[in-house]
């Protein structure tokens, strides 16, 4: 049965690795492998690398001290901190809001069944983020340390260890917004707020690293006793990694506990948390003078409502929407601390500008409203079919949300990045104009995404939302861009200037986003008239 | 109101809809019949211009549903088989957005969704978010959108499905209603019973082909509507 359900959730995650939309025919086992290599080099080339840079700096002094397990007790918690917050914005959803949960709970199938299906989703979701992370760190140990057979096998069994609590983390944050949100009217809020809470503590914990780490490493012996001493089964984690057979029962036991104690405390409430769809008490309707409204604000109206009523929606496609004003408050308060960094690395503000153009194409890539949005139409995309609004207007609405959320809290971003450059006015309004134009180009690229990849087929909106090639593609543009933009002004750029080839770039997002506009007013709204 | 023209859909190989013409005029209520797969919903969304079709033409108040299918829909409401609402909306919302969609004026709207609502008993929950609905209700608040902007043609599929005997009765009489006022309803059903009693006319259509089509009279001729169908479809 399990293997059943298995083979149903994961032919809807990868369903875009085996099947082609466009075509309507399934992929080549070539073509599949293709895409699945493409997917493990994306996760291990962009984040197993920084963590193998990161390892290489911490395993060597650790190690030779004769302190691994301090070094594997360090990568266990980056690994369990990275696999919580990967899977965080999604347990929730993933454990309790699929659309065939009443449809299972009325087949015969026990509902532990379904119940281990979608703790193992959650559990993959985790484990991916966790073992990105631990593997290249597990590596460098083989190649730098000098690893016993007792310790190979331990450190291999800890990477399992640290996959399953961060999966016991999720798992119990899950639960607990799963228990208050029943509580609650506006369910995704709560969801929104308790993650953020989760956020701030990892970025919180990411910036106060860096010099933990440095105290760290000159003070090994004492630290080490330190912990030892004051958290004893915080050390036995790190024993497990150096093969001791004590710390490998101990900790393996509390796992194997606690994972009993969440499954059984799950299995008791997951029928009553799956199928709750009362909120708050009934509100009685009272007739209030209702205004009219044009149909396009009608339907912008529509947008709104769509994206606050999902956490997962609000979390996953506009985080930028909360960094860029922090990054804008950030920049107006550290602005001396900035323009003399700028000045001493560069001799220059103007190249600020470009340095700041960077950093905002990453904010950029944290909000893909627009990349999801055709797709999360789902089973409901007859009633736009049937009602008298063209495909642009739909398109239009999509479009001007994503637009309102990123460009708005962009006006702080550029507000504090303006008082820390000092830009002579040319240079001000150069950056300016970039900013303008890479919201519109990525606005437009998302939803240009979203049409080609559209996927109306889905059962959870993590599908579209989270696990859409979309959505990978969303993310990814925005890097993409300020890499090419190093590149030719690596290339060019340094021989013309800064200003000069920030002139040159605006010109070209300004170019690239009205070729996107035309791709999607016309192609676009041809694809969306289709589905 | 509703002219369909050698209408032609295939899906792949297989024709769904196969050279089919139908007139409903104003003032009718038609009934779609067939079995299960014969076509019926094909024929209705390509009608209100959800889905493309191959060939053919169809005019909604001599408009085409091809060519300038906005003004088409301008006149017509749909009601599917499985309404799929807006979960995310409650239903007061939802109906208001429909009602901005289609330009109705506030106050008119107000007094509708009032009238509309007490009909099918489901005003105190217009407040309620659509995911907290029962099937039956989301039907109810699909009806009501449906009639929201009083438009001039009606197209249904299977709209009697979970609605209690009371929503049924209460359907049947807006139906009429609506034809009386010079509109048209173009509905698809699998209870003969009902088809026999409220049609003007009906069609019966059989693997994508319209098999019969006229006056109740002239369908049937002596015997029931159940035994024409079920001769058409070659069962004892």
């Amino acid at each position: 049965m399990i293997k059943i359900l298995l083979k149903k959730q994961f032919g809807e995650i990868f369903r875009a690795y085996f099947y082609n939309e466009k075509k309507k025919t399934l992929r080549s086992k070539a073509a599949t492998a293709v895409f699945f290599g493409l997917f493990a080099l994306l996760m291990i080339g962009l984040l197993g690398g920084m963590f193998t840079m990161f390892s290489i700096v911490l395993c060597a002094p650790l190690a030779n001290a004769g302190f691994a397990w301090l070094y594997f007790l360090i990568i266990s918690a980056i690994s369990v901190v990275l696999g919580t917050f990967g899977s965080v914005f999604t347990t929730y959803s993933g454990l309790y809001l699929a659309k065939d949960n009443d449809l299972l709970l009325s087949m015969p199938i026990p509902v532990r069944a379904i119940l281990a299906v979608r703790l193992i989703g959650v559990y993959l979701m985790g484990a991916m983020y966790a073992v990105t992370a631990y593997l290249p760190a597990l590596i460098v140990y083989f190649v730098v340390g000098s690893p016993s057979f007792a310790s190979v096998l331990g450190a291999v069994w800890l990477m399992f260890l640290v996959t399953l609590f961060v999966f016991l983390l999720s798992v119990a944050l899950g639960f607990a917004v799963a228990k208050i949100s029943v509580k609650f009217k506006r369910k995704s809020y709560v969801a929104v707020i308790l993650s953020l809470l989760f956020v701030m503590l990892y970025y919180v914990v990411y910036f106060k690293a860096q010099k933990l780490i440095s105290a760290l490493l000159e003070n090994v012996v004492l630290y080490g006793e330190n912990v030892k001493k004051a958290a004893y089964p915080l050390y036995l984690v790190g024993r497990v990694a150096e093969g001791n057979g004590l710390a490998f029962l101990a900790i393996t036991a509390c796992h194997l506990a606690l994972l009993a104690l969440a499954f059984f405390v799950l299995s008791r409430t997951f029928i009553g948390i799956a199928t709750a769809t009362a909120s708050g008490g009934k509100v009685r309707y009272r007739a209030k003078e209702a205004h009219s409204r044009s149909p396009f604000r009608a339907l912008l109206s529509r947008e709104f409502a769509r994206f606050s009523s999902s956490a997962l929606y609000m979390l996953n496609g506009a985080l930028g929407t909360l960094i860029l004003p922090a990054a804008g408050i950030f920049l107006i308060v550290k602005k001396e601390m900035v323009f003399t960094l700028i000045a001493a690395f560069f001799g220059e503000s103007d190249m600020g500008a470009l340095i700041f153009a960077a950093a905002f194409l990453f904010l950029l890539s944290m909000n893909t409203v627009a990349a999801p949005s055709v797709s999360l139409e789902g089973k409901t995309l007859w009633q736009l079919r049937s009602l008298p609004v063209g495909g642009w207007d739909v398109l239009l609405a999509k479009l001007t949300l994503h637009l309102l959320l990123t460009g708005v809290p962009a006006v702080l971003f550029l507000i504090g990045a303006l008082v820390a450059l000092r830009l002579s006015f040319f240079g001000a309004l150069l950056f300016f104009v970039f900013i303008v134009s890479a919201i519109l180009l990525s606005a437009l690229f998302d939803l240009f995404a979203g049409l080609i990849k559209v996927n109306l087929n889905w059962t959870n909106e993590i599908v579209p939302i989270k696990q859409s090639m979309a959505v990978a593609l969303a993310l990814l543009s925005p890097l993409l861009y300020a890499a090419l933009g190093v590149g030719l002004y690596l290339l060019f750029g340094r021989f013309v200037g800064a200003l000069p080839f920030l002139a040159l770039f605006d010109a070209l997002t300004i170019g690239l986003a009205l070729f996107v506009w035309y791709q999607v007013r016309g192609r676009g709204v041809k694809i969306f008239e289709n589905l | 109101m509703l002219d369909i023209q050698h209408l032609t859909k295939c899906y792949g190989e297989k024709k769904a809809v196969d050279d089919l013409s139908l007139h409903i005029e104003k003032g009718e209520i038609y009934g779609f019949i067939g079995h299960n797969g014969a076509g019926k919903t094909t024929t209705l969304r390509s009608a209100v211009g959800i889905q493309s079709f191959d060939s053919g033409e169809i005019f909604i108040n001599g408009i085409s549903i091809k060519t300038n299918p906005l003004a088409a829909k301008t006149v017509l409401a749909y009601i599917p088989d499985n309404p799929d609402l807006y979960d995310f909306m409650s239903g007061v919302k939802y109906l208001n957005f429909i009602a901005d969609i289609f330009g109705v004026p506030a106050s008119v709207r107000a007094e509708r969704i009032k009238r509309y609502a007490d009909l099918f008993e489901l005003t105190n929950d217009l407040s309620q978010p659509i995911f907290a609905y029962s099937h039956g209700m989301k039907q109810k608040l699909a009806i009501i959108s449906a009639w929201l902007h009083a438009p001039k043609l009606i197209v249904m599929d299977e709209p009697f499905v979970g609605l209690d005997p009371k929503a049924s009765h209460t359907l049947k009489g807006m139906m009429r209603e609506v034809c009386d006022e010079g509109g048209a309803i173009f509905f698809s059903t699998h209870v003969l019973e009902v088809a026999e009693k409220l049609c003007d006319k009906v069609a019966i259509i059989k693997a994508g082909k319209l098999i019969r089509s006229g006056t109740m009279e002239e369908v049937r001729g002596d015997a029931s509507l159940e035994q024409v169908f079920l001769d058409s479809e070659g069962a004892e």
